[in-house]
């Protein structure tokens, strides 16, 4: 049976030199799936999610996550957000820069409108996923929080590839008019 | 070289989604077949075409004591969904839809898509341009407008707009309108007059996991038990997610009650209030979260109410193309009406002397 997460905060906590195993025994693969997905390199992607261990031992505590699963993905995603921007620096990633591609499709043209600030556009961005049905919203965050492929949304979600591509074009137009009409730039 | 400095904003900005959207997402199997699954979309929308699909077949043996409601879907429903993948051009849009935000006094006003009687209309408060994208040839128009005040409602949060080719009065809401107190919240959007509820309460017992265990559908005078227990201490301030780094791990954590809900002037139609054992009250109303602290032992009260005095069932769905879901004998306790399959045409058998129904009793509150 799987440890529960409360377990793995208190090992964290009491600083145990088990958390750090418990955590990777748990969540090892969810989290390499999102670096690699964002990075696709293996040894890139592994040694984000070490960086993600180090960090969730240093933030816990005084940190103390409701949502393990969502804060350890979080981590996981942001440090290798960080290491994709360092290698675009120097090369090219065919995945990413697809996926960034898509995402400039949502973002509005910015005539006279100053950026907005991240906090505006986080709300804004929640906001819109809010109002979105369960099944759109879920397409869109496996692609654009976990970074998965069409193919294996398709598969997970049990919908068609040309469905899910159909959705996601829908999402990023409504959103990026979303942004538009309520006068947010990226 | 692009340096996609946008983009990777974007992305940074997406890790900071609510962590129950994570979860949801993250946690979402592998879908059986659609029709197995179309309960989904939720309960609002699931009583409505309940209703209107087929017959409501009542089994007394559902869990921890509540009857079990079998309720008849068919394979139309689902095209519903997927109509609304379809993006209307510009000429097709009415003309609410087309001009979809409102600038007035730098303060941004979107298009609810709702009209408003011109009795409820009062005096005009300025001239104003509304402007609206058309999706295919990415061209922004603008026209101009008169804006108006509606009656009790505060211009904070909406206003009325008329359109010079028009002769209807539309209403724009301001999305990110924050109250600061649940009396705030109740005046500003008239709530006494423009609240209405489906008659139904859901209660679900949310774990840290996200999911939920069998739901219990409660009826009964909803909006009687919501004004006299829930709406009194008007003077709780909202909560703000930002000032509360907590708040997101609390909301509707344990058990919580979703009243269905709709403010069908402003365009909210099936939405929800929650209720939870930690003592907040919540509501999607105007698109964003609201959340007002009404403490524990309130919410406690109005959770043991609800669940002593209303009448609860557990929705089951039997979908007409899949014979397994149908209700087995033994499951339908001693039910005589479930020794033999049951079919579409089998009209709805109640313990009570309830009729089903699709909409709640909107009478005023006591």
């Amino acid at each position: 049976m799987d440890i529960t997460d409360n377990r793995i905060i208190e090992l964290f906590t009491s600083r145990s030199k088990e958390a750090v195993s418990a955590l990777s025994k748990k969540y090892e693969k969810l989290c390499k799936s999102i670096s690699y997905n964002i990075l696709r390199n293996k040894e890139d992607a592994e040694e984000c999610v070490n960086d993600t261990y180090l960090k969730v031992w240093d933030s816990i505590p005084p940190a103390k996550p409701d949502n393990l699963m969502a804060y350890v993905c979080r981590i996981a995603r942001n440090i290798s957000l960080d290491k994709l921007r360092y290698n675009l620096r120097s090369k090219r990633n065919g995945n990413t820069d697809a996926l960034l591609s898509e995402l400039s499709e949502c973002i509005p043209s910015t005539d006279n409108v100053e950026e907005s600030a991240d906090d505006t556009l986080k709300n804004a961005i929640t906001d819109f996923l809010d109002g979105l049905s369960d099944r759109d919203r879920n397409i869109f965050i496996r692609r654009y929080f976990f970074c998965d492929d069409v193919k294996s949304i398709s598969k997970k979600l049990g919908v068609t590839e040309t469905n899910v591509t159909t959705i996601l074009n829908r999402t990023r137009n409504n959103l990026k008019k979303y942004l538009s009409d309520n006068g947010i730039a990226v | 070289m692009k340096d996609n400095k946008k983009e990777m904003r974007l992305m940074k900005v997406i890790s900071d989604i609510p962590d129950d959207m994570i979860t949801s997402a993250a946690n979402e199997k592998t879908k059986k077949p659609w029709y197995k699954n179309f309960a989904v979309l939720g309960t609002a929308a699931a009583c409505i075409c309940a209703v209107a699909v087929g017959g409501i077949l009542l089994a007394m043996n559902g869990q921890g004591g509540y009857p079990i409601k079998y309720i008849y879907r068919d394979s139309d429903d689902i095209k519903t969904e997927e109509n609304a993948a379809y993006v209307p051009k510009w000429h097709e849009r009415t003309i609410e839809e087309q001009y979809r935000t409102l600038r007035l006094s730098d303060e941004l006003y979107g298009s609810r898509c709702t009209q408003v009687d011109s009795s409820l209309v009062a005096e005009k408060i300025a001239s104003a341009t509304a402007s609206g994208y058309d999706d295919y040839t990415e061209k922004t128009y603008t026209t101009d407008v008169e804006v108006y005040s509606i009656s009790k409602v505060s211009e904070d949060f909406a206003v009325a707009v008329k359109f010079a080719e028009s002769d209807k009065y539309y209403v724009y809401g301001k999305g990110f309108y924050t109250p600061d107190t649940l009396e705030g919240f109740i005046n500003d959007l008239n709530l006494k007059d423009n609240l209405s509820f489906s008659g139904k309460i859901t209660c679900k017992n949310w774990g840290d996991d996200g999911k939920t265990s069998d739901e219990v559908t409660f009826e009964g005078d909803v909006n009687k038990v919501v004004w006299n227990m829930l709406l009194t201490d008007t003077d709780i301030p909202i909560t703000l997610m930002d000032a509360d780094k907590d708040l997101k791990y609390t909301l509707n954590r344990g058990k919580t009650m979703h009243i269905g809900i709709s403010v069908k002037l402003f365009g909210y139609n099936n939405i929800v209030m929650n209720v939870d054992e930690n003592g907040y009250l919540t509501t999607n109303i105007l698109s964003s979260g609201k959340y007002f602290f009404i403490g524990k032992e309130k919410a406690k009260e109005f959770i043991d109410y609800v669940e002593k005095n209303f009448e609860g069932y557990i929705i089951k769905y039997v979908y007409e193309d899949n014979p397994d879901d149908k209700p087995k004998p033994e499951n339908a306790g001693e039910s005589s009406t479930l020794s033999h399959d049951v079919s579409k045409e089998e009209v709805t058998i109640y313990s009570t002397a309830r009729p089903p129904h699709d909409s709640g009793p909107e009478a005023e509150a006591n």
